[in-house]
């Protein structure tokens, strides 16, 4: 009986097998890339919004405290989003003409709420609770970034469960001062090393990773 | 009675019937139900399945599924909305729930509540702790009332004929009614109400009634007999209602009485009577039960000696017990008919009173006549029991000089044409009354006939306007609970649908359309509290907020030693009207008896589109999604009948059909059957047999004379009884009183052998571990933590047909156990949450993680990561978890979303899930805790089962804190957990259930005569 396939075959048959490993690992690591990518989390990326509020302006240039706006965030799970009079206690004052403020005003004068488009989301099935990390010395910045730098809002950090894990498993590289908590740029003195270990121990900051701490 | 029926059935096959047993065919050892059974899921390979599917099409599902579950990950994150307020209101923080306190209103029983808000959405309601009647705890219905104001089958729109209407139009026909009634003072207006509890609303009546002196008011309620309170008391005009302290009561004997489950102030007694079921060595004694009845109900199966005695058998009884107190009696002695059991059962109970004068109870069941209630008022009289184990509350009339009209009093006259308009407020005889098509066709003879209800009802379509109710959780109003506390019903929502409360409709026929019930309440108190001198007109406000905060308006007698003195009567004499009625005729017991109940989880119709409360296991039975004809295995023998098996009661040639089903300790000869069922106009349509037409005025409650055809076919019914089958393992554990205090039976339950375990030792971790302790002594079975579980838990429902599939999706389950002999069993029931265990099986064959161990000690449960392979269902040896077969949860419709519990996940198909210890309370207390530096103290987290459970049977905290309640409970001797041997180390355990049979009688006459 002749032979059913020819020498060359066996070369190609490694280079098919070589191939399709090289192909598994190359469509895996482009998955991994995509899933971890900006494009997909969004990250830096601004949503269209019924008035272009900028953080910036509000928060490095005017110097309103994160509390103002955000009130509940000591006390609750949800930080909070200000309520069309919260607005208008300044902008009934100043730059009561704005074109880019008619939403605001018609929300006032009709009672229909503003609806912003949400920037920091999580999954339905992901209880994040903003009081206890305020109360750990979790600064704004260190999830939302560099708020006083964002002319339009956007997501400072991908929000996927690796990185909250991060922390969770370490919060001694991120934790800081209590008064420190709402400010921005805060630079650790000496270093988060040596700050983070007192700090930890000071604020008692345990934080878990067993699943129900966030899934329930 | 009494005859020994159950040779037929025992041991088919020769081998020893287990001690404990949850199904007849377990305790005759049947072999087709245990294979049926030992699947982990019944009926789910061999039920035929709809559609026939190939094993092509299998693989061919196979590969798409596989390839769209790939696409799955292909989607892009959603893009969502914040919406704030435009004002936000005071006091509102997003993310925490706010409570308020109100009351409901069942029937004849009131229950404070405080309703947990979120955002404005009431998602739950707890009991109000300071309040009598319910003491924190709630029952089944308060649970679900929740799903009954989100249900989306309410009526929302004005309906005049068959047009859709207006408020504004129904003003207007409201100001011409009022023309005609003024001219004619109101001659042939009626207005027809269920049980009124509210004082506004009484008061509203009697302004109706002044106006229009002509107008006459007429009451009913289906799930009431009317003779016992009218019969309560000799005095005219003003019956006191009696009100039973249990927890003085050292014996008890019910006539025929639900007292724990199914009375005004059930809660109550049910959190008194286990007050008095937990004996240890510092408190050794307990109190003792005697109940006869003719069903179990959920106080027959906590009862230490129990008479399945039939209906019309109970004034007989009731007749022979007082003989046997040596009351004097003119009559014939009445004890010749009786059987030789029930003439043991009384000479029991007689004894045990006789011993315990002053501190003993005699209950006469709300559904015997008139003379029953006598005989036991007599007996209380006798045995000093007035002023101690009950006490007489005024009956509020609301200062109404009449007492109002029954409705076959209406029928009569809407017959006679003396009717021209006719009010009725939610209620619905023309499903629910006796003859309830006489019912119908009568008021087809009223001119003009207005209903306003919160379902478009039988009832209301044989009206010419339908004005949609606003439910209690929408509406202001007050209710008066059972010993008159009175508390201010608030509402913590707007109407969904712009419906209208009661007060607010009745208002608008009074001539004031404008006047909201807010007001309405408000000035009825503001007068109230002027004339009662509780606070000058300058502090009503504060009197008000305090009401609104307190949910408690006005204590009543309970709180009120002064009032209660009062209320005692002095013995009554043995007058000659009693003395002839104290010889009842004896019935025979050969003619069948036909029993009527509300039914246990729909009462009388009113919950028939309730989801919860159908597919919650009725007590004893565990029948979901319908009801059947409830007969003891003895009169099925008879009759050649099996559970499922359709027959035709026949009635005076009325008939029904309905599937019949075996209850052990049920009596001979008699069927019970269960009002509420059957509604044509409810929910997604007819579930279960109306046994109605069976009914007639003079014969609502139990009949003799019927008869029973067997059809030849079967009628599936959805039963839980037989799921998670215990193989005979020995899950239950019951002692008698001298059992629990003995030291031998401690030490024995306290030895045990060593246990190896495959799995590293877990290291000791610091911080809380939770555990919670279950009493199976204080346990009555009523169902309320599996209901209040799937309210906090967003548990879904998921029909009759997946129920039958052994599909149910209770995180906690009650199981009922029956002991000895099927005729006269002991019952038990048993709440089944997950273990917990620390050797989870189910752990270790996840293969993707999404069950682990957290710190806490906790069996965590990660939706987001199952993929449902089920082998953590199949490892699990307690049968605790649930899976999504199909996508159970509604995703779709609108206002059942505002029911759900936002800090609960919704589970979606395809998942695993199960009991977390309500793990989103125990995160929540710990935030709390943490945020305001305060420790958590012992108590602080309650579980949803725990919360609601009416006896404190559920006991949850940290189990590393020596000190804390469940620490101690399970350090108790009773202390036992489930398949020790699997040494699986549940952080679920449980108490032995203890029983006070007592003493033989002779020892008991023994000791009686040392005291004497």
């Amino acid at each position: 009986m002749s032979q059913l396939f020819h020498p060359a075959s066996n070369a190609l048959s490694r280079f098919l097998i070589a191939g399709a490993l090289c192909g598994i690992a190359v469509i895996s690591t482009l998955a991994y890339a995509y899933f971890r990518s900006d494009y997909f989390t969004h990250r830096s990326l601004t949503q269209q919004q019924p008035i272009p509020f900028s953080h910036a302006h509000h928060v490095s240039g005017l110097g309103i405290e994160c509390q103002y706006c955000h009130t509940t965030v000591e006390v609750s799970s949800y930080a909070g989003i200000p309520n069309t009079e919260t607005c208008m206690s300044c902008h009934s004052q100043i730059w009561t003409n704005a074109a880019y403020l008619a939403p605001l005003r018609e929300s006032l004068r009709t009672g229909n709420r503003l609806r912003w488009t949400r920037v920091n989301d999580l999954p339905d099935y992901v209880f994040f609770n903003h009081s206890i990390h305020i109360k750990k010395g979790i600064g704004c910045e260190s999830c939302h970034g560099r708020v006083d730098k964002m002319p339009l809002m956007s997501k400072g950090h991908s929000l996927q469960m690796g990185w909250c894990l991060d922390c969770h498993r370490d919060p001694g590289k991120f934790i800081r001062p209590r008064e420190e908590v709402y400010s921005m740029g805060y630079v650790p003195n000496p270093s988060q090393e040596v700050v983070g270990k007192k700090l930890v121990a000071a604020y008692d900051a345990k934080p878990k990773t067993d699943c129900y701490t966030c899934h329930r | 009675m009494g005859n020994p029926v159950f040779v037929q059935i025992e041991n088919s096959t020769g081998r020893q019937a287990p001690r404990y047993w949850r199904t007849l065919a377990e305790y005759r050892n049947k072999e087709s139900l245990a294979e049926q059974s030992s699947a982990e899921f019944t009926h789910a390979i061999d039920d035929p399945s709809p559609m026939q599917v190939g094993r092509r099409t299998v693989l061919s599902y196979l590969a798409a599924s596989a390839g769209l579950a790939g696409l799955s990950a292909c989607t892009s994150l959603p893009e969502r909305e914040i919406v704030p307020f435009v004002q936000q209101p005071e006091y509102l923080v997003p993310g925490k729930p706010r409570y308020y306190a109100t009351a409901m209103q069942m029937g004849d029983r009131v229950v404070g509540l405080l309703a947990e808000t979120h955002l404005g959405r009431p998602t739950k309601l707890e009991g109000n702790p300071s309040h009598p009647a319910s003491l924190g705890a709630t029952g089944i219905f308060a649970q679900a009332e929740i799903l009954t104001l989100w249900d989306p089958d309410r009526a929302a729109t004005v309906r005049r004929g068959r047009n859709t209407s207006t408020w504004a139009a129904f003003a207007i026909e409201a100001g011409h009614l009022r023309e005609r009634m003024q001219r004619d003072q109101g001659r042939g207006f009626r207005l027809l109400t269920g049980a009124v509890r509210s004082p506004s609303m009484l008061a509203t009546i009697g302004e109706l009634l002044r106006q229009f002196p002509e107008a006459r008011w007429h009451t009913f309620e289906a799930a009431r007999r009317e003779e016992p309170a009218a019969a309560g008391s000799p005095s005219s005009g003003n019956p006191p209602v009696p009100v039973y302290r249990i927890a003085a009561a050292d014996a008890i004997v019910s006539l025929d009485a639900d007292f724990l489950h199914g009375m005004p102030g059930s809660l109550a007694h049910a959190r008194e009577f286990a007050s008095r079921r937990r004996p240890s060595a510092e408190q050794p004694s307990m109190n003792r039960l005697y109940v006869a009845e003719p069903t179990p109900s959920v106080t027959g199966s906590c009862a230490d000696h129990r008479l399945a005695a039939r209906c019309d058998s109970i004034p007989a009884i009731a007749g022979v017990l007082r003989e046997e107190l040596g009351l004097p009696s003119q009559g014939p002695a009445a004890s010749r008919g009786l059987g030789a059991e029930a003439r043991e059962w009384v000479r029991k109970a007689a004894a045990d009173l006789q011993r315990n004068r002053g501190r003993s109870l005699v209950i006469p069941g709300e559904f015997q006549p008139a003379l029953v209630h006598q005989l036991a008022n007599q007996m209380n009289a006798f045995l000093g029991n007035e002023g101690s184990t009950v006490v007489w509350a005024d009956a509020d009339t609301g200062g109404l000089s009449s007492e109002p009209g029954t409705l076959q009093s209406l029928v009569e006259d809407m017959e006679a044409g003396a009717v021209n308009t006719l009010l009725i407020l939610d209620t619905n005889p023309a499903y629910s009354a006796p003859e309830a098509k006489r019912v119908a066709q009568a008021m087809e003879k009223v001119a003009l006939r207005l209903h306003a209800g919160l379902y478009e009802t039988e009832t209301s379509r044989l009206c010419h306007w339908n004005l949609p109710m606003a439910h209690f959780l929408e509406s202001w109003g007050d209710l008066r609970a059972f010993d008159g506390t009175c508390s201010i019903v608030q509402p913590t929502i707007r109407p969904l649908k712009g419906q209208k409360p009661a007060l607010e409709i009745l208002a608008t026929v009074l001539g004031a359309p404008l006047m909201t019930d807010a007001e309405i309440v408000r000035n009825h108190w503001r007068r109230e509290a002027a004339s009662n001198r509780e606070s000058e007109a300058a502090e009503f406000d504060l009197f008000w907020r305090r009401s609104l905060r307190d949910g408690v308006i006005r204590r009543g007698i309970l709180f009120n030693s002064e009032v209660s003195a009062v209320g005692s009567r002095a013995p009554v004499e043995n007058g000659p009207a009693v003395g002839r009625a104290v010889a009842p005729p004896i019935p025979s017991d050969s003619k069948i008896e036909l029993v009527f109940r509300p039914d246990p989880t729909l009462y009388d119709g009113r919950y028939a589109s309730n989801g919860w409360l159908q597919e919650l296991p009725k007590p004893i039975t565990s029948l979901t999604w319908g009801n059947a004809a409830l007969i003891s295995a003895g009169t099925a023998g008879r009759l050649g009948l099996e559970s499922g098996d359709a027959v035709e009661i026949g009635l005076g040639g009325r008939s029904i059909e309905i599937p019949v089903w075996i209850v052990p300790g049920h009596a001979e000869n008699s069927v019970v059957l269960h009002l509420g069922n059957g509604r044509e106009k409810a929910g997604g349509g007819r579930v279960g047999v109306d046994v109605n037409p069976l009914r007639t005025w003079g014969a609502e409650w139990n009949v003799r004379g019927a008869t029973i055809r067997k059809l030849g076919h079967q009628v599936p019914l959805a039963a839980r009884q037989h799921h998670q089958n215990m193989e005979n393992r020995d899950l239950i554990r019951s002692w008698t009183l001298d059992e629990a205090l003995s030291k031998e039976k401690a030490a024995s339950a306290a030895l045990k052998p060593e246990l190896l375990s495959l799995y590293p030792e877990r290291p000791v971790r610091d911080g809380p571990q939770w555990g919670m302790s279950i009493d199976l002594s204080a346990c009555i079975g009523c169902g309320a933590c599996t209901i209040a579980c799937q309210a906090e838990n967003n548990i879904s429902v998921v029909g009759a047909e997946e129920v039958r599939r052994g599909r149910i999706m209770h995180w906690i389950r009650l199981d009922t156990y029956f002991e000895g002999d099927p005729s006269a069993p002991g019952i038990y029931h048993q709440p089944v949450p997950c273990m917990q265990c620390e050797n989870a099986p189910c752990e270790v064959v996840c293969p993707v993680g999404a069950t682990a161990h957290s710190e806490e000690g906790l069996n965590q449960m990660v939706y987001n990561r199952c993929v449902g392979t089920r082998y953590c269902s199949n490892n699990c040896p307690y049968k605790v978890r649930r899976f999504n077969f199909f996508q159970y949860a509604d995703y779709e419709t609108g206002s059942l979303k505002g029911q759900r519990n936002p800090d609960v996940s919704v589970r979606s198909r395809g998942v695993m899930e199960k009991c977390t210890y309500c793990v989103q309370r125990i995160e929540a207390a710990k935030i709390r805790s943490k945020v305001n530096d305060q420790p958590i103290a012992d108590g602080q987290i309650v579980t949803a089962c725990q919360q609601v459970c009416p006896t404190e049977a559920i006991v949850f905290g940290n189990i590393a804190d020596p000190g804390s309640k469940v620490s101690r409970a399970k350090s108790g001797s009773r202390n036992y957990t489930l398949l020790d041997e699997l040494n699986t180390r549940p952080r679920t355990s449980y108490l032995a259930c203890v029983r006070n049979p007592g003493n033989d009688l002779a020892e008991l006459r023994e000791s009686e005569g040392g005291t004497v």
